[in-house]
């Protein structure tokens, strides 16, 4: 659970675009979908399957193609809860970076509104381009350290929004990093 | 020109099915708890988390119990 400080709320928060997930999920509709093949092409090749001594086939087959949909499934709701979950917070007072790797793996990184140098964006290729979607990234003064974000939709949009928070809040004697 | 159909027999009892069905209903509920854990303490918020959880439950329980009657189904005939 992400808390707080008194002074503190969130002015808004970046994700990843939302084609990233559907790509994700497009492959797992089009792979669901792929096993209702298997009736057809048996019966194009005149093979007929049956299974024990009921030599029953569509009992069986419904059995394995819903223990198939049950684990696509669950799949994609890792890819979702992956998505949801990798987040940027933008506060008035700093930027915390949820970085979900997997659904065992979480990093959490703070980068104080008076620390950030410089923030730059890169889009690359025809698909983001075209979807307008690219990387965000802020270069921070402590550490040298460069925090990016992947597949962020319109980063020169957010770029500029980002920029506007740090105009309004940097400089605020009331959130110094003593403070903070 | 007769079509001639080749027929394989696959010996299969419906206890392999039954252990099939535990395995995934384990895994499942494992997965549950581990999305349901992840939902509540990272952060979403209010009628994602509802939506998110009701469409999970929904299409989950209507898969297993397709796989409980198929099983059912495979051992009456």
């Amino acid at each position: 659970m992400i808390e707080f400080r008194e002074n503190e709320h969130t002015i808004f928060e970046i994700r990843k675009h939302w084609f990233i997930i559907a790509t994700e999920l497009t492959i797992l509709t089009f792979l669901a979908f792929l096993p209702l093949l298997i009736p057809q092409i048996l019966e194009s090749i005149n093979i007929v399957v049956i299974f024990g001594e009921s030599e029953s086939f569509w009992s069986v087959f419904v059995f394995m193609y819903s223990f198939y949909l049950l684990m696509l499934w669950i799949i994609g709701f890792v890819f979702w809860t992956n998505y949801y979950l990798d987040v940027w917070i933008v506060t008035n007072q700093k930027i915390l970076d949820i970085e979900q790797i997997g659904l065992f793996s979480r990093e959490v990184s703070i980068l104080h509104l008076e620390r950030i140098q410089d923030i730059t964006t890169e889009t690359n290729g025809i698909v983001n381009t075209l979807v307008k979607f690219g990387d965000l990234h802020v270069q921070t003064a402590g550490q040298q350290r460069e925090f990016i974000i992947h597949n962020v939709p319109n980063p020169d949009k957010i770029a500029k929004r980002v920029n506007e928070v740090l105009m309004k809040y940097k400089d605020n004697p009331s959130f110094s990093s003593d403070e903070i | 020109m007769e079509i001639t159909e080749k027929i394989i027999n696959i010996p299969l009892a419906p206890e392999v099915l039954w252990i099939m069905f535990a395995g995934v209903l384990s895994f499942f509920l494992v997965m549950t708890f581990i999305f349901h854990h992840h939902w509540k303490y990272y952060g979403i918020k209010g009628n994602q988390k509802v939506f998110a959880r009701a469409l999970f439950w929904v299409i989950s329980v209507f898969l297993i119990l397709l796989m409980i009657l198929a099983i059912l189904f495979f051992e009456t005939i």
